[in-house]
């Protein structure tokens, strides 16, 4: 249990490290940086509990920076934490589609509960562009928990 | 049959025979009524189960037009608030006002509120497949859910879409399914009408087939009993007619001991063997009267040769007694001609005498005659020298009015001289005067006047002459006057004389005139005296002529006298003979 304790540390030091030359580079994110945000994320929701975690994914910082943000959604769907817009937690967003229609909560609650983490595709309307644009999530379950983290960036 | 037949025996013929048909076509009518009737009844029940039929279709048209209208207004309703809700999701996070937005959203909500009502309304038929209600609540959640999404993050509630495009189309598989199950609702209706109608019509049908067999039926039996009727009022009629030509029949062939038949109806057959009856009398009485004519008839002939003898007998001694008057009378009658030829002769010498008589007064009549013209002729002669006396003194008188009317004319211009005569005198005076005054006037002038004096003198005396030749010329005057006074007188007298004289003449004229008169009258009646005698002696000469012959017509009546007594006799033969063989023959 320690060592494990120490091993998460350690992850999350070299995150926050990566994390901050990311950050500082202000360049457009990797899938691999995705990845590992949604670790990194997982992680601190499972350390700090989801109050401290909302707190700290609503900021702009390691884990909000341009087109990159952490969701949280539970067993059933609803939102946990969504920076975007706060004020979504608590909405059931389980029926949401994607351009081809493809389910894409329901395939992240799948993957989470088939898999415990992955990657999933789909496409989406990128907010900036207005175009709709493939898109990939990385996905991982909180251990212990119902509570599902996923970030995304458009390809 | 009996009584009915007795009782029909006392009608008329005419309405035995009208018995039947009358009957037959009360029958006849009554069945036609009642096939009417039922003929009226099955098409009042067409009629009415048409105008059923009809409601029936416009009600299910009415019905169904009002729900498939709520359908299409569910509908209509429906895509409103899908088109609204697409337009707010689209809109949110534009930047239009939330107000405008949320008035969006409100009638999205308002549509579908009200769709949810008009579902609510429009109960399902019963075998409405889909539950629209159920569909309308799960579009509503999800239109809301979109709304609430788009509020929050329209690119989230984008992902929201394709979920409510399923409901929407899962509402839209609904709203058309209740349509369809509103059309079958409407067909299944006016099927089930259209069955009804067919099932009355066929009922109707029925009816009027049932009628028409009935009406079949009714009309053989109607025919039938019309038949059997006929037949019984005929024979009602024939057979006592029948009998009744039997009975004819022998009265003609003169058997009288038959019964006439049907004399108690009271029918034309019934009066017609009454008549029979009569028949039968008179020719009974007939027959017995042939025989009493007979007996008398050989009692008049044997009557008649009797009277046939008496009066040949009759006629004998009449015609005797005939005869004899006859030859009496032929007898005097001879006696009588031998009479006429005397008397004949006799008349025959009158008649030469007065011939003789007759020349003698023609002679003298002629001689008086030849008298009586000269006279007419002297007279005539007188009457022309009157005459000729009147134009003269016509003259006369007309010559004696010229004289006066000359002698008044003269006298008239004597009397003018006169005037001229007292004019002239008048002159004379007063130029005496005038000179007298000359004369005193030269006087006056004295010695210078004297040559007028003498001038007025001169004058003086020439006035004096003058006077005293008017005078003279008065004088004359009256004398002339008193001449041609007497003159006139004279005249008048001489005009009187002969008027006087005219009127003389007229009266011997008128005289001449009458003894004109009287001589033609002698002269004529000397004539009729010619005449009459000359005629005289044509009628002496027929009478002569006439004697002649009377005497020789006496003597033929002698002689056929003769004849008729022996043809009078040889009659009295002959009639005697006549007789007796005409008494003989019959």
């Amino acid at each position: 249990m320690r060592v494990s304790r120490v091993v998460h540390g350690l992850a999350l030091g070299l995150l926050c490290l990566f994390g901050s030359a990311a950050m500082g580079q202000d360049k457009k994110p990797t899938a691999d940086d995705v990845k590992a945000l949604t670790l990194k994320a997982t992680q601190l929701v499972a350390d700090k509990g989801i109050d401290a975690a909302r707190t700290v994914f609503n900021q702009n910082g390691e884990f909000k920076y341009g087109e990159v943000y952490v969701n949280v959604i539970d067993g059933k769907g609803a939102w946990v934490i969504y920076p975007p817009k706060p004020e979504g937690v608590g909405k059931v967003i389980l029926n949401l589609q994607d351009a081809d229609g493809k389910f894409l909560v329901q395939d992240i609650l799948k993957v989470a509960a088939d898999q415990g983490e992955g990657w999933i595709d789909y496409r989406w309307i990128n907010p900036v562009s207005h175009q709709i644009q493939a898109k990939q999530s990385y996905v991982k379950k909180v251990g212990g928990t119902d509570y599902v983290v996923y970030v995304g960036i458009y390809k | 049959m009996r009584p009915a037949r007795l009782r029909l025996s006392r009608v008329p013929v005419v309405w035995q025979v009208a018995l039947a048909p009358l009957l037959l076509l009360a029958m006849t009518l009554a069945v036609f009524w009642w096939v009417d009737t039922q003929t009226e009844q099955s098409l009042v029940s067409l009629a009415a189960g048409g105008q059923q039929s009809l409601q029936s279709v416009a009600q299910i048209y009415t019905t169904s037009a009002a729900r498939l209208r709520r359908v299409d207004e569910l509908v209509t309703t429906v895509y409103r608030a899908h088109g609204d809700a697409m337009r707010h999701m689209s809109l949110s996070g534009s930047g239009l006002d939330d107000k405008q937005l949320t008035d969006i959203r409100g009638q999205v909500a308002d549509s579908l509120a009200h769709a949810k009502q008009l579902a609510a309304d429009l109960p399902a038929p019963a075998d409405a497949v889909s539950d629209l209600t159920a569909a309308l609540a799960t579009y509503e959640k999800a239109v809301t859910a979109v709304g609430d999404m788009a509020e929050l993050d329209r690119l989230m509630a984008v992902g929201l879409i394709p979920g409510t495009e399923t409901k929407f189309q899962a509402l839209e598989q609904a709203l058309l399914a209740r349509q369809d199950a509103e059309w079958a609702a409407a067909a299944r209706d006016a099927h089930a009408t259209e069955q009804r109608s067919a099932d009355s019509m066929g009922a109707i049908r029925q009816q009027a087939a049932a009628t028409r067999a009935n009406g079949w039926l009714v009309a053989i039996l109607v025919l039938a009993l019309g038949l059997v009727l006929s037949l019984l009022t005929g024979r009602g009629i024939t057979r006592p007619l029948a009998a009744m030509t039997r009975a004819m029949t022998d009265l003609a062939r003169g058997d009288l001991g038959i019964t006439v038949p049907a004399v108690e109806r009271k029918d034309e057959v019934g009066r017609m063997a009454q008549a029979l009856l009569v028949f039968k009398d008179h020719m009974t009485a007939e027959r017995r009267l042939a025989v009493e004519q007979e007996d008398a008839r050989q009692r008049a002939e044997a009557e008649k040769q009797a009277a046939l003898n008496g009066m040949a007998e009759t006629i004998e001694t009449a015609t005797e007694g005939a005869l004899e008057t006859i030859r009496q009378r032929t007898t005097a009658m001879t006696a009588t001609a031998d009479e006429m030829t005397a008397s004949a002769e006799r008349t025959g010498g009158a008649a030469g005498n007065a011939a003789s008589a007759a020349a003698q007064a023609l002679a003298t009549a002629q001689t008086v005659a030849g008298a009586a013209e000269k006279l007419a002729a002297s007279i005539h002669e007188i009457g022309g020298q009157v005459s000729q006396s009147t134009a003269v003194v016509g003259r006369a008188v007309t010559a004696g009015s010229e004289t006066r009317a000359t002698i008044e004319a003269l006298n008239q211009e004597v009397e003018r001289i006169g005037t001229i005569a007292g004019l002239i005198a008048d002159i004379a005076s007063r130029t005496n005067l005038l000179a007298l005054n000359a004369t005193i006037e030269a006087a006056r002038a004295g010695d210078a006047g004297k040559g007028f004096a003498v001038v007025a003198s001169e004058v003086k005396q020439l006035a004096t002459q003058t006077a005293h030749s008017t005078r003279e010329i008065t004088d004359h005057i009256g004398k002339v006057r008193l001449a041609t006074a007497a003159s006139v007188a004279a005249v008048a007298r001489i005009e009187q004389t002969i008027t006087e004289v005219n009127a003389i003449a007229g009266l011997i004229a008128a005289a001449v005139e009458h003894q004109s008169v009287a001589t033609a009258e002698i002269a004529h009646n000397v004539t009729e005296t010619a005449d009459a005698a000359n005629t005289m002696t044509s009628r002496n000469a027929e009478v002569s002529a006439e004697a002649e012959e009377t005497a020789r017509h006496a003597a033929d009546v002698r002689t056929n006298s003769s004849a008729l007594e022996g043809a009078v006799a040889e009659l009295r033969h002959l009639v005697v003979r006549v007789v007796r063989a005409s008494t003989r023959a019959a």
